[in-house]
């Protein structure tokens, strides 16, 4: 009985978290704003800062656009690769690590690491809920959450975890030809801050 | 005529081709010993390097390169610093056991010696840097020469660093025995490639500019 009012709480309040959210869509429309590097970027590196339980790594990422992925690149700044991974805009399709520094192949921490990167990279498909509030539309898939305006585009995503708390949360800037000048992803104890270097 | 000429100007091509590939080809050196020892006698000489420097990562796969530079120097017996300006602001210093990071103002210090992984890659810069490889236990070498430069190839020994590393090529003038480039090979055919240029030698460096965060 108890364990029955425990599930029963669980789906209640996961249901009511969408209820303020519009009806279920199949809308490609939300699906082509739940987009944070368009489809004329092809490559941009990016300062980077990535703190992981305490231990600061920086160096810098290339991002570079294939012809259905993303690969995403980090090198010391003294040209030590700390890792290489592919992620696919299929969320459907497993990201591919094509390389991970020894002292940071931990395969619990490489996945925390790729499922938050793979955030701005995945194309999101299916049904989505919008929700409205004065220029901002909030746009749900799953457990994923867009904050998107027409001007910016996405400046927030955040993941929800099965009881509805944030465990992800991601925020976008934009410069020039609407790519991400700074995108700074937030879990835990894992934080990663990118800033764009023009002209890199 | 056009034709004879024309000919003409593929033979001489052709010869200049094969001639300056033979110059700039590699050969194994022989006499390992006078290398060593000409080698030695000019790392004993070398009490500070400073020397403007351009690196170029090589992404085998994503068919790029990331370029940087910077300023470098080195003052025995083992301070090294590496001041990039482009892309980035970014200096690593490292002196007296201690590894000092100045990311664009945000200073950082590590403890060499408690960090394995920043003592191998702090011996392996000093070591390419100083020329000092000679007899060094932790790197397997061969050496080679052409008309213009000697190159030695390293192979690492030390298991972290082999985790990074395939191996290091160093490549000296053969006119002053100092380094004129480095190539660090890792797994997946990727290297970074550094060049050293307008060098100083035994230029006096106050031990002050390897204490990063001085006013």
């Amino acid at each position: 009985m108890k364990y029955f009012i425990i599930v029963f709480f669980i789906f209640f309040t996961m249901s009511c978290a969408h209820k303020s959210f519009g009806p279920v869509s199949y809308d490609n429309l939300n699906n082509n704003k739940a987009i944070i590097f368009n489809r004329s970027f092809s490559k941009a590196i990016y300062k980077t800062d990535l703190n992981i339980y305490g231990h600061n790594i920086t160096g810098i990422t290339m991002i570079k656009k294939t012809n259905d992925s993303f690969r995403f690149v980090l090198i010391s700044e003294l040209g030590i690769k700390y890792f290489d991974f592919e992620i696919f805009e299929d969320k459907g399709i497993r990201p591919i690590i094509h390389y991970a520094i020894d002292q940071m192949d931990n395969k619990l921490l490489i996945k925390k690491i790729i499922n938050d990167i793979a955030l701005i990279f995945i194309l999101q498909k299916g049904k989505s809920r919008v929700k409205k509030t004065g220029e901002t539309e909030i746009i749900v898939f799953g457990n994923t959450y867009y904050d998107y305006t027409s001007e910016y585009g996405v400046s927030e995503i955040a993941k929800s975890n099965l009881m509805g708390k944030i465990n992800c949360l991601i925020k976008i800037n934009y410069g020039e030809n609407k790519i991400p000048e700074s995108i700074i992803i937030d879990h835990d104890k894992v934080n990663i801050k990118l800033s764009l270097i023009p002209n890199g | 005529m056009k034709i004879k000429l024309f000919i003409v100007s593929i033979f001489i091509c052709g010869f200049l081709l094969v001639t300056l590939g033979q110059r700039l080809e590699f050969v194994e050196v022989t006499d390992t010993i006078m290398l060593k020892q000409k080698l030695e006698a000019t790392s004993e000489a070398t009490f500070s390097i400073s020397s403007k420097f351009r690196q170029e990562k090589h992404l085998w796969m994503l068919k790029e390169t990331i370029f940087s530079s910077g300023e470098f120097i080195f003052k025995k017996p083992n301070s090294i610093k590496w001041q990039y300006n482009s892309p980035i602001l970014y200096t690593i210093s490292i002196h007296n056991n201690t590894f000092t990071i100045d990311n664009n103002g945000n200073i950082t210090t590590y403890d060499v010696q408690s960090n394995p992984l920043f003592k191998e890659i702090n011996k392996i810069i000093a070591t390419a840097i100083r020329g000092d490889f000679i007899n060094n236990p932790d790197f397997e070498s061969r050496f080679f020469v052409n008309d213009e430069q000697f190159l030695a190839i390293l192979i690492p020994m030390n298991k972290n660093v082999k985790s990074m590393l395939n191996l290091i090529e160093i490549y000296l003038s053969k006119a002053t025995l100092q380094v004129d480039k480095v190539i660090f090979r890792e797994a997946q055919d990727d290297y970074t490639l550094i060049y050293f240029e307008d060098k100083f030698i035994n230029r006096n460096i106050p031990t002050s500019d390897f204490i990063l965060g001085n006013p």
